[in-house]
């Protein structure tokens, strides 16, 4: 359904690279949760992938067709979620619903049977006429959830999908995305919130300083008999590997990519022996 | 007092970089320039009236009357307005009402506020006013002396004054706010009484000159209507002789400071009451809450971006009349200045100079009606993504938006056209091809600054209105139409178009469609690629 090949992409004028060769595909029919702390490259790889940011160099193909050569088709099946909520505030519900569908070419029918069962479960049908600026933030996030299902997108992109929901919409939320899925259909969402990503994915991918340096499945989590949140915690904090907190052999879990530097074959504990002559102890 | 001035200068910060230590040659740099802006006003006022003594105007205190009752009633309208926005619609109100202060000390700041930006408007236009009467008349010291006193008390009075007047109007807006319809129309009234008084002042003074006179006695008339404005206006006739120390000046110097006191007492124990029932409340609750159209209707994309851009523009009534106001007072304006420039007598060339004029001001009107083009990225904000990732082409997005203007303009400038065609003496073809050319003309300034806002928009913002303040693009549209406008019109002025010949308006119209065409162009050629260069 996605797939991203040697992605590279530099931000205006900055010596830093962004995204520096992500590589990652995802079949149909799976939940992918991303993580990585922030500013790890997250949101502009969601950004690069819905069309939304231009990227340097690299391929992104959805469903097979590609963003940057057949961006109309591409984005046919694509839908996105953006963590700031952001709708078209002095339009109703219905008729930024009704835009989108128009955009999307989507038939009356079609937009009316989905966005009243989408409506219904998200208990927002008594708003829909009204202007967006008069939604809370938790609604206008469930707006722009049924906008964005109204073309039942092949991959439907989520940034930080749950910030603002009430416990009762994010329980449907998390509902929707496993039936769509369950459709066949792709879920990729990047999320803070580690338990929703372990208890809602099937895959989960670990990017840093622009590349995903490891994907494993959550079935991996529970062999291993401790929480997403302890491997990563101490993944990030830099205590163990993450093949060392699943209990699974080494390199498993990596993604092959281009090593720019050395120091990026090393394992983790090299690195913090390195650390440790470097850095004086403190008396 | 430590608190009121702490709040006050974090008002301030927001606005000027005056207290900010950290740049003192752009405070520096920022008062040089001030102060030559007051100089240079001087010097052209100046200039201005001294050619208008020349040719029988009376520089006496019932023209410095006058002239203060004008200043005073802007300085009015901008305190009004000021305080709606400091006051009562800040967006600080939420910040500052939690802090660790005394809901006085937090009133008593924002009135601060209020009062130091009305006195750095009011002196930019009161001093050039005060100066150039000085220098063409011989007015008392003490004028001088006190010059710095009434460059203070006046922002106060105009404050005063609005802050009382706030209150009424505000229980009104929120009244008339409930309705989309009733505060249109009631901006609508506002502005046609508004009108109705600039056309009557305007034809007053036109029909008092006389352009057949005598060098000396050209505006001999328009002397009887200023002492009969001055005297009608006799508050303002009572503060001018106070000022300048004429007849009984100090009871009427005492009538102006007690006025002011007595305001000002009354203002600050009215507004202290209300002023945070009126400014608290959230967006959410705030918000109006009809209901919209019922129903899907499909559309093609082109069409649903268009009636999304109606939508966005015209639900909003303050967005109406920042991106139209010029466009609404077209016919208006054309009419007032079509009137005074017919009531002159002129030769052939008098008459070229006529109908490129008039092409010049309904040209500048439809340049300034489309200001909206220059936003119309940057308006798109948190939403741009949709645009983005929208399955429809740029080209069929930015048409829509563009589409959107030309039928605003085109409207305009039509009704323009018939206004003058019915009211004026402009001839049917040279008010035909005044518009076909003004109508050309609008289409490449729209493209020009749709193009403009693409490859700079301004889309990190929390309030629409910040869009003016962080994106020069509206500035550099605007005058690059203006620039179009004038260059325009030397073409036309310089051909002396006649109803006979057509010649000089085929190479004017050409001239304008093949500037329009290179845009358009240059729209089909560049959008794609600066499109998808862009990040956001």
């Amino acid at each position: 359904m996605l797939k991203i090949k040697d992605l590279h992409k530099t931000y205006g004028n900055s010596k830093k690279s962004t995204l520096n060769g992500l590589n990652l595909e995802l079949k149909d029919g799976e939940i992918f949760g991303f993580l990585g702390s922030n500013g790890a490259g997250k949101t502009t790889t969601i950004k690069c992938i819905c069309g939304i940011l231009p990227f340097d160099s690299g391929q992104i193909l959805i469903n097979g067709k590609d963003i940057k050569t057949q961006p109309k088709e591409a984005k046919m099946d694509l839908a996105y979620i953006p963590d700031n909520h952001a709708v078209f505030e002095r339009l109703t519900g219905r008729e930024y619903v009704n835009h989108v569908a128009n955009l999307y070419n989507i038939t009356l029918e079609d937009r009316e049977a989905r966005a009243s069962k989408y409506l219904k479960a998200f208990n927002l049908e008594y708003a829909y006429d009204r202007p967006i600026k008069s939604y809370s933030h938790g609604m206008k996030q469930k707006i722009t959830v049924v906008a964005a299902l109204i073309h039942e997108p092949k991959l439907w992109v989520l940034d930080e999908p749950l910030l603002g929901l009430d416990p009762q919409s994010a329980y449907v939320l998390k509902k929707t995305m496993k039936e769509h899925a369950e459709k066949g259909n792709t879920v990729f969402f990047s999320s803070h919130i580690l338990e929703v990503v372990e208890t809602l994915c099937d895959r989960i991918g670990i990017i840093k300083n622009g590349i995903i340096e490891h994907i494993f499945d959550v079935k991996q989590i529970k062999e291993s008999g401790r929480t997403l949140e302890e491997i990563y915690v101490k993944y990030v904090q830099g205590e163990q590997t993450l093949n060392e907190a699943l209990n699974i052999p080494e390199n498993s879990t990596e993604i092959k990519h281009k090593r720019k530097h050395k120091h990026d074959k090393m394992t983790m504990s090299q690195r913090k022996k390195i650390k440790s002559k470097k850095e004086p102890k403190e008396k | 007092m430590s608190t009121t001035w702490e709040l006050f200068r974090l008002q301030m910060d927001e606005r000027v970089d005056l207290f900010k230590k950290a740049n003192p040659k752009k405070v520096i740099l920022s008062i040089l320039m001030y102060i030559a802006i007051i100089a240079v006003a001087t010097a052209v006022l100046t200039l201005i009236f001294m050619r208008f003594v020349t040719i029988g105007l009376y520089v006496d205190s019932n023209l410095f009357a006058v002239l203060l009752g004008i200043t005073q009633i802007l300085s009015f309208a901008i305190a009004l307005l000021s305080i709606f926005k400091t006051m009562y619609s800040a967006k600080d109100n939420d910040l500052l009402m939690s802090m660790p202060c005394s809901p006085n000390q937090l009133f008593v700041s924002k009135l601060m506020v209020l009062y130091a930006f009305e006195v750095i408007a009011n002196t930019l236009y009161t001093l050039p006013i005060f100066i150039m009467y000085a220098i063409l008349t011989d007015v008392s010291i003490a004028f001088y002396i006190c010059m710095p006193i009434f460059l203070l008390l006046l922002p106060l009075l105009a404050l005063v004054t609005a802050a009382l007047v706030s209150l009424p109007i505000m229980f009104l807006v929120r009244l008339i706010k409930k309705s989309n319809i009733a505060s249109i129309i009631s901006i609508l009234l506002l502005v046609a009484v508004f009108l109705a008084l600039y056309m009557w002042f305007v034809t007053s003074i036109a029909m008092n000159i006389d352009f057949n006179g005598q060098q000396g006695t050209i505006l001999i008339k328009v002397n009887d209507l200023i002492a009969n404005i001055s005297n009608a206006t006799w508050i303002f006739k009572v503060m001018a002789d106070g000022m300048l120390f004429l007849d009984d000046f100090w009871w009427k110097l005492l009538f102006m400071f007690g006025v002011t006191a007595v305001l000002f007492v009354l203002a600050d124990l009215c507004m202290r009451k209300v002023y945070f029932g009126l400014s608290a409340g959230g967006r959410e609750t705030t918000a109006k809450s009809k209901e919209g159209t019922k129903g899907y209707h499909k559309l093609k994309p082109f069409f649903s971006i268009l009636q999304k851009e109606y939508y966005t523009t015209f639900r909003s009534s303050s967005n109406v009349f920042q991106y139209f106001l010029f466009t609404l007072l077209m016919p208006f304006i054309v009419y007032t200045y079509d009137r005074l420039l017919l009531s002159i007598t002129v030769n052939q060339t008098g008459e070229s100079m006529i109908i490129a004029s008039h092409l010049l001001v309904v040209a500048v009107l439809a340049v300034l009606s489309n200001i909206v083009s220059a936003s119309a990225i940057s308006r798109e904000g948190g939403n741009f993504y949709i645009m983005k990732m929208s399955p429809v082409s740029i080209k069929t997005q930015l048409r829509a938006k563009i589409v959107f203007n030309v039928i605003l303009t085109y409207l305009a400038l039509i009704v323009t056209a018939v206004v003058t065609g019915l009211c004026t003496e402009i001839s049917v073809v040279h008010n035909i091809l005044c518009t076909i050319a003004a109508m050309i003309l609008a289409l490449g300034h729209i493209i020009i600054s749709i193009m403009l806002d693409l490859r700079k928009p301004a889309l990190d913002w929390y309030d629409e209105n910040e869009i003016e303040k962080i994106s020069k693009n509206t500035k550099v549209a605007m005058l690059i139409g203006l620039i179009m406008a004038v260059l325009l019109f030397i073409v036309v002025f310089s051909f002396a178009p006649t109803e006979h010949t057509i010649w000089p308006w085929s190479i004017s119209l050409s001239a304008v469609s093949i500037f329009t065409a290179v845009i358009v162009l240059y729209f089909e050629l560049k959008v794609n690629k600066i499109y998808e260069r862009m990040e956001c």
